[in-house]
């Protein structure tokens, strides 16, 4: 391990994002408020953070983990991959956005900052290695994203979710902050590098005592990604929320939660330590099948499709919990392949409900008939995300969801394994209802005036589909890829 | 080519269909051209595997491999055996007379087209996959453009029966999965290779004692049991017939059924025979039921379509009771039974197949299919009378017929294992006899009807269609063992598992 106070070039990707916000506000006030130029520069810095966090996933350096700052932060594999995932997540949402009739122009630049501000908070969170860093990046991320939500002042619906998510994340931060300091106060340090010694050294007398701080800093994880019982602001912010943020939260944010969860579960106390908390597996399991299941049972009835996608989120939540319950390395892999076959598929079906809102200024499914007709390309691209959704194959959502089946039956929770089968088929009525509107039903006749989907959008979606399906055929690499960041957080 | 023979017959197809939406929409013929011939190219490489499989030979042929995903062991391994080979013949010359009987589609020939040619594929590899995991990529697969073709160019209710056919199907699938998924796990070293797991299966490991063995073996049944269907599952079926179009239900019927004993056949037997050879019992009720109930119901239909698929239930029952009386240890019969029961597969797809394109035409022409509202067709369609009453007494397993046969060897093999079950299932002989008379004197025979008295006869291309069917019955009813040699080995060997 490279440990020094200045490998900062390791950090360049956050650097580069970092100096995005400050080129956007500078290029602001010297009076370029043009959107589109605007948005150029943003997608010019986070295709370039983008190349660096590549970059540096596979420098030998990184793959040995370096040490940044005293241990406060840590590049690793680990990081790096999840900064790709944030990255390409902001960088669809500026997309999005740019083109979006629910931004408007002027405050185009503003919004564009705080997206930023969210994706650097979650790339500092990725790296953090220390609890103090852990929260501060944390907050970054929170505060910027309730600016987000609320983001449409004139919308009262936008409005109520950018409350919400206040509310709901102030009081999660708390517990969550309430839980790292008893981890302090028992471990006796900050440092989670040398929590993982201190536990795994067993000089810890009783392991169950932490129980307590990892439920409190789990009930505060649990808002962010979205799990059961604490989902219940889900919906309404997606609902509320600007479509491009709405598809950013239902990524990035969960992510960024699963990040922090699988270096705690997995990084910090070491794996059979984890196991040897009584009911830690079971409990998760436990959520893990309730989440999916309310999530799935509260997404039948959605005739709005943004507040349906929140609900298949939750269930998602739902799957990837599946694959942390088992806790143990073959399911870290599963959730963070599944992380990536998600981020595809939701973020293209995303894309679609965006142009299509542009179009129509519509999210009602119901309303949306005949688009097979109208964008053959951009339904067909729904058509694959949504199989991708449910889990079929040949899409990598199959894969994500048979990685993530094998880790839970080889650890023996058949009753787990069985609740997600049938999450599965009840999943696919709903995802089917999008279908059957977009196929089945023939256009409406004020559908036909709009214009063309613009080309901008029907080459965004099709990058989108293309990955789904190429990682539902040829996914080894990746999958390699998933098994060194995990090896990486583990191995100590 | 050789080696390459089934791994064309089942992306030429898929080729195929990206071919279809690469030509513009306004040029039908050309769609038409591309779709016929690439259904052509699988139906000329089947006649080909046909004549070139090695008839008394029990491994499998024509194999095709190379590793997927090594991590998991996940292989491309595709081959064929007497069970396959049969199926992938029925595969290949329904996909190609359905490309025929679709050229009337009025609406997005082109999407239809493009997706028919995906089914094909799907289920062609269904049939020749070796490997678990390829095995249900191409099983699912079948599901989506199955989905598209009801939804979009089905019936009034094609909604509903769209979604119903999806939901059952996928709830059966899962189950399959994770049995799938459980069994890699359970073997040492974990694989996804079906003839190694047969292999395994044959010598009754320990640690697949029960509950193991049972879990899974009920999974893989349910998952099967929808697709064929056995009675409680069977309720997407009359749904998803009716409304879709004539050539998708041609399809359903003649192949996606025969998809769920394969199965059983294919797995369930040689993996656990141990559980198969328990449950034989329950398996021949339910056969039982299917087949009686189904004649039952076809006989209380009034829709000739509806008709149509009731019989399928019931002829399904059949393939049901000649594989379960298969398994019972010491039946004398156990290899005319699983033959009998396998060649009722094949037989089942041609004759169900002739039946839906013949309620086709008459859709076609007349817009309804209530059995009462025509009379005294025989008059003004000659041609297409003398068809349907060769494939309604074929239905009905009249000597000389290709179902008569199959249904025989059946009966035969399943009495001395099932003898109660067996004397009380005749009785859907004759309800099946009972519903196809009436109904043929219904519409055929009686006075005219004069709305229908106009009623042009069978075109060219419908003969064309139907003519292959045609001869394909009588022949194996007259000489069924080109298809009776062709699986024997396979099967014989299979029966080998229970003894």
């Amino acid at each position: 391990m490279r440990a020094s106070l200045l490998n900062l070039d390791y950090l360049l990707p956050e650097w580069i994002v970092c100096g995005t916000i400050l080129v956007l506000i500078l290029s602001y006030l010297l009076g370029t408020t043009d959107r589109r130029r605007l948005a150029d520069l943003s997608v010019l810095g986070l295709v370039t953070a983008l190349f660096f966090s590549v970059v540096t996933f596979f420098e030998p350096a990184v793959v040995g983990r370096v040490s940044i700052g005293n241990g406060l932060l840590q590049v690793d594999p680990f990081s790096q991959l999840f900064k790709i995932l944030f990255l390409v997540s902001t960088l669809a949402a500026v997309l999005y956005s740019a083109g979006s009739v629910e931004i408007h122009g002027k405050r185009w630049m503003e919004f564009n900052c705080f997206l930023l501000g969210v994706t650097s908070g979650m790339m500092f969170l990725a790296s953090s290695m220390n609890l103090m860093m852990v929260y501060l990046s944390f907050e970054m991320m929170s505060l910027s994203s309730y600016v987000l939500a609320g983001y449409t002042r004139g919308d009262p619906r936008s409005t109520e979710a950018g409350y919400k998510y206040v509310l709901f994340g102030a009081v999660s931060s708390g517990v969550m902050l309430f839980g790292l300091s008893l981890m302090y106060g028992l471990l006796g340090t900050l440092d989670m590098g040398l929590m993982a010694q201190r536990t795994a050294l067993a000089q810890f007398p009783d392991l169950h005592l932490l129980l307590l701080p990892l439920t409190l800093v789990f009930v505060g994880l649990g808002y962010k990604i979205a799990f059961f019982p604490f989902h219940y602001w889900a919906p309404d912010v997606y609902e509320g929320s600007p479509t491009p943020v709405t598809a950013f939260f239902s990524v990035g944010t969960k992510a960024a939660g699963l990040a922090l969860l699988l270096r705690l579960l997995l990084g910090t106390l070491s794996l059979d330590q984890t196991q040897a908390i009584p009911w830690a597996g079971d409990l998760l399991a436990f959520l893990a099948a309730m989440t999916m299941t309310v999530g799935n049972l509260a997404a039948l009835n959605q005739a709005n499709i943004k507040r349906m996608l929140a609900y298949s989120a939750i269930a998602h939540a739902g799957y990837m919990l599946m694959g942390v319950a088992v806790l143990n390395v073959a399911g870290a892999e599963a959730v963070l392949f599944y992380l990536f076959a998600y981020m595809f598929t939701n973020l293209g079906a995303f894309t679609v409900v965006v142009a299509l809102f542009n179009l129509y200024q519509s999210e009602q499914v119901d309303e949306l008939t005949g688009m097979g007709k109208l964008f053959p390309l951009a339904s067909v691209c729904m058509a694959i995300c949504l199989f991708s959704l449910t889990g079929l194959p040949p899409t990598a959502g199959f894969i994500g969801k048979f990685y993530v089946f094998a880790a839970v039956i080889q650890k023996g929770y058949f009753v787990l394994a069985l609740v997600g089968a049938i999450n599965t088929a009840i999943s696919l009525f709903y995802y089917m209802r999008i279908m059957k509107a977009f196929y089945f039903r023939e256009p409406k006749a004020e559908m036909l005036a709009a214009g063309p989907m613009p080309c901008g959008y029907n080459v965004l979606i099709a990058s989108l589909t293309v990955p789904v399906l190429i990682f539902g055929i040829c996914w080894s690499r990746l999958y390699e890829y998933c098994s060194t960041s995990i090896s990486s957080l583990i191995a100590h | 080519m050789g080696s390459y023979l089934l791994t064309l017959m089942i992306f030429v197809p898929l080729l195929g269909a990206i071919a279809v939406l690469c030509v513009p929409s306004r040029e039908e013929k050309v769609l038409k051209t591309v779709a016929a011939s690439a259904a052509a190219v699988p139906l000329a490489l089947a006649v080909l595997l046909f004549m070139q499989f090695d008839r008394g030979s029990t491994a499998m042929q024509f194999v095709e491999r190379a590793p997927w995903l090594p991590a998991f062991n996940i292989e491309y391994y595709i081959g064929v055996d007497g069970l396959s080979v049969p199926m992938v013949l029925l595969t290949a010359l329904l996909s190609f007379i359905c490309t025929l009987a679709s050229w009337n589609i009025e609406k997005g020939l082109k999407g239809y087209m493009a997706l028919f040619l995906l089914l094909e594929t799907g289920m062609m590899g269904t049939f020749c996959a070796l490997d678990f995991f390829l095995f249900y990529v191409f099983w699912e697969v079948m599901l989506l453009p199955m989905y598209f073709l009801i939804g979009i160019w089905g019936g009034p209710r094609r909604e509903y029966a769209a979604i119903k056919f999806f939901l059952y199907t996928l709830a059966g699938s899962v189950l399959l999965f994770l049995g799938i998924i459980g069994l890699y796990f359970w073997t040492t070293p974990h694989t996804f290779d079906i003839v190694r797991l047969a292999e395994i299966g044959k010598t009754r490991p320990q640690e697949w004692n029960p509950p193991f063995q049972w879990l899974v073996f009920i999974a893989f049944y349910i998952a099967f049991a929808i697709k064929v269907p056995v009675f409680p599952f069977h309720t997407w079926l009359p749904d998803a017939h009716v409304e879709a179009p004539t050539a998708v239900s041609v399809i359903l019927a003649g192949v996606l059924l025969k998809m769920g004993t394969y199965g059983i056949l294919r797995f369930n037997y040689p993996i656990f025979p141990e559980a198969a050879q328990f449950l034989a019992i329950p398996m021949a009720v339910l056969a039982f039921i299917n087949m009686v109930y189904g004649a039952l119901v076809a006989m209380a239909q009034t829709d000739l379509k509806k008709l149509v698929a009731y019989s399928s239930i019931s002829h399904m029952g059949f393939v049901m009771l000649g594989i379960a009386a298969a398994t019972v240890p010491g039946n004398p019969g156990a290899a005319a039974a699983v033959n009998g029961g396998v060649l009722q597969m094949f037989n089942h797809g041609c004759v169900t197949a002739m039946l839906f394109l013949l309620v086709g035409v008459i859709y076609d022409r007349a817009h309804h299919r209530d059995i009462y509202g025509f009379g005294g067709l025989a008059q003004v369609m000659p041609t297409y009378t003398g068809f349907v009453t060769l494939a309604f007494f074929a239905a009905l397993g009249l000597p000389g017929l290709s179902s008569f046969i199959s249904e025989a060897l059946v009966f035969i093999g399943s009495f001395q294992a099932f003898m109660t079950i067996t004397i009380l299932g005749t009785a859907a002989i004759v309800l099946g006899a009972a519903y196809m008379l009436w109904t043929l004197q219904r519409v055929f025979l009686g006075e005219v009807n004069a709305k229908y008295a106009a009623l042009p006869d069978l075109s060219p291309r419908e003969i064309f269609c139907l003519t292959p069917l045609a001869v394909i019955v009588v022949i194996l009813g007259l000489y069924p063992s080109p298809v009776l040699d062709l699986m024997n080995p396979s099967l014989t060997h299979l029966l080998t598992f229970f003894w």
